[in-house]
């Protein structure tokens, strides 16, 4: 079963790697990225890698988000709609290693794509670092520090972000009968897992007056969205301006696997009883 | 699998998958202070909703904070949301705080005297409209003070606030004093907040609190802060302080300087 996971993956990484999307939404972010470093002159006290940090970090956040919705779908409807998913399901392959194969060949992909941009975003701060750190000293002010680490961990953080993306994307693609639908429906669904955390905090907040079928709403919401805000702590991890409690980081890699494992199975499933 | 278990499955992975969130969200929570919710619903709209959902938010801070620049040149009040939101999308940066309270201490509480008629406007009432502003302005540095990046600097600003338009010294010497406590703090920091503490009647309190401090820190800079040194004398003559238990002469401040 594995390596027919395997297989399928590496066909679909291959597949997506040809795909001119990838390359252009990868030199959008590689060219806003750097564009970012002219732009740092706007400077309104932001710090300027924060301000470096902030933007690269948002286009990987933006144009990664587009990518993992995007890509999957066209993908697995390129597969069903040039038939060739029909030949491939007709050999000894399940269908739910079908779409798990689609998934790990995307979300290999959107790995590329991250530690890319991800390296390219450290090479500009640690070029940038040491000038900026003195004239810190000279305006005796707190020195900013870049964490490679740090860097390393929101990477990884980003990944499984995108990965919980996808496997959405494949959910409703498996419910799914459209492309069109597949993207719209998964972009609101991440918008909605990028928005969870008011929910949660409203829940956490013990002044909240909420009626109970209030609190079952919310409660409910935070169960089904996953929260996506919560991976975007890049700032404090790379340039610890802010405390990063010991534990985050693995407390969110556990969090988005157990949404990985959960929403894949709920796809393959849904996939199982699909019509192709 | 029959239905029944996906269902009864799918339940038990949503009931994990929700606690495990919301442990990771309670604790990546204190990395995010920008996100406060409460804060942003009172003014904000689209645009931070925008800046909320993760990257850009300097950006968007940026161009909230040019749009309140704009209509604070036109002198109207609407810009003091903006640049609310500016602070709140980007809570780090000095820059923002430390402008807001500027416009908002200064410059509103003149804009109001303006539209009251200016110089016709009774001075109790300008000094009321003054402290008004200056409160508002002062409440809006507490807000800042926990989340800006350099909280001394920020702090100095509320005790020249507290001192010039609030009128009130002691409040203005307790700024400085919680600025010199947050390192790196401006240098007349200590100064003022003794300077202040004399001004509010509290002259012997001033001395306690410049003396070590000018002994320990002040007096091992290069030019032996001779601002401070001063002021000291001056609490030391007023004080009457035995001429045995005043600092000694320094050597930039004798006539004679030693040939050792």
């Amino acid at each position: 079963m594995f390596s027919r996971i395997f297989w399928i993956a590496r066909v679909t990484f291959l597949e997506a790697l040809r795909q001119r999307f990838l390359a252009f939404l990868l030199l959008l972010a590689a060219a806003f990225i750097l564009g970012s470093v002219p732009l740092r002159s706007i400077d309104f006290g932001h710090g300027e890698l924060k301000f470096l940090a902030d933007l690269g970090f948002g286009a990987l956040f933006l144009f990664g988000s587009i990518l993992a919705v995007v890509l999957p779908s066209q993908l697995l409807y390129g597969e069903i709609d040039n038939r060739t998913a029909l030949t491939l399901l007709a050999k000894p392959v399940g269908r739910g290693e079908f779409l798990l194969g689609k998934f790990f060949g995307s979300w290999a992909v959107l790995g590329v794509f991250t530690f890319a941009l991800t390296g390219l975003i450290g090479i500009i701060l640690l070029v940038r670092e040491p000038d900026v750190v003195a004239r810190a000293i000279a305006l005796q002010v707190v020195p900013p520090e870049v964490s490679v680490v740090g860097l390393f961990e929101h990477a990884l953080l980003q990944w499984l972000r995108l990965g919980i993306i996808v496997s959405l994307a494949l959910l409703v693609g498996s419910l799914a009968q459209t492309f069109l639908y597949t993207v719209v429906v998964g972009s609101m669904a991440v918008l909605a897992s990028q928005l969870v955390w008011i929910a949660q905090d409203t829940l956490a907040n013990p002044e909240a007056v909420l009626s109970t079928v209030m609190r079952g709403a919310l409660w409910l919401t935070t169960r089904v969205f996953p929260n996506l805000q919560g991976y975007n702590i890049g700032e404090a991890l790379v340039l610890g301006q802010s405390t990063v409690v010991p534990g985050t980081v693995g407390s969110l890699c556990l969090s988005a696997a157990v949404y990985l494992v959960l929403i894949l199975f709920l796809a393959c499933t849904a996939f199982r009883r699909r019509e192709i | 699998m029959a239905r029944g278990w996906v269902i009864l499955l799918a339940l038990v992975g949503l009931l994990v998958a929700g606690e495990c969130s919301s442990h990771a969200w309670t604790l990546a929570r204190k990395a995010v202070p920008e996100l406060r919710r409460a804060d942003l619903e009172l003014t904000a709209g689209q645009g931070a909703a925008l800046g909320l959902l993760g990257g850009f938010r300097p950006l968007i801070a940026d161009l909230t904070w040019i749009r309140g620049y704009i209509l604070w040149e036109r002198k109207d009040r609407g810009s003091e949301a903006h640049l609310r939101v500016a602070c709140l999308l980007d809570p780090q940066s000095n820059t923002f705080w430390e402008q807001r309270a500027n416009m908002v201490g200064l410059d509103m509480a003149h804009w109001e005297v303006r539209a009251r008629g200016g110089r016709s406007v009774p001075i109790p009432i300008q000094e009321t409209i003054f402290k008004r502003y200056a409160q508002k302005a002062l409440d809006g540095i507490e807000e800042g003070v926990p989340v800006v990046r350099n909280p001394g600097s920020l702090l100095a600003l509320g005790g020249y606030l507290a001192e010039t338009k609030l009128k009130d010294p002691l409040i203005g010497a307790d700024y400085y004093l919680r600025s010199y406590r947050k390192a790196p703090f401006p240098w007349y920091a200590p100064y003022f907040h003794a300077r202040l503490l004399k001004d509010g009647g509290k002259v012997r309190e001033a001395y306690v609190f410049l003396r070590p401090v000018w002994e320990k820190e002040l007096s091992k800079k290069p030019d032996g802060s001779p601002l401070e040194l001063d002021f000291l004398r001056e609490l030391e003559r007023t004080l009457g302080v035995p001429m045995k238990e005043r600092i000694p002469t320094q050597t930039f401040e004798s006539p004679f300087p030693s040939t050792k």
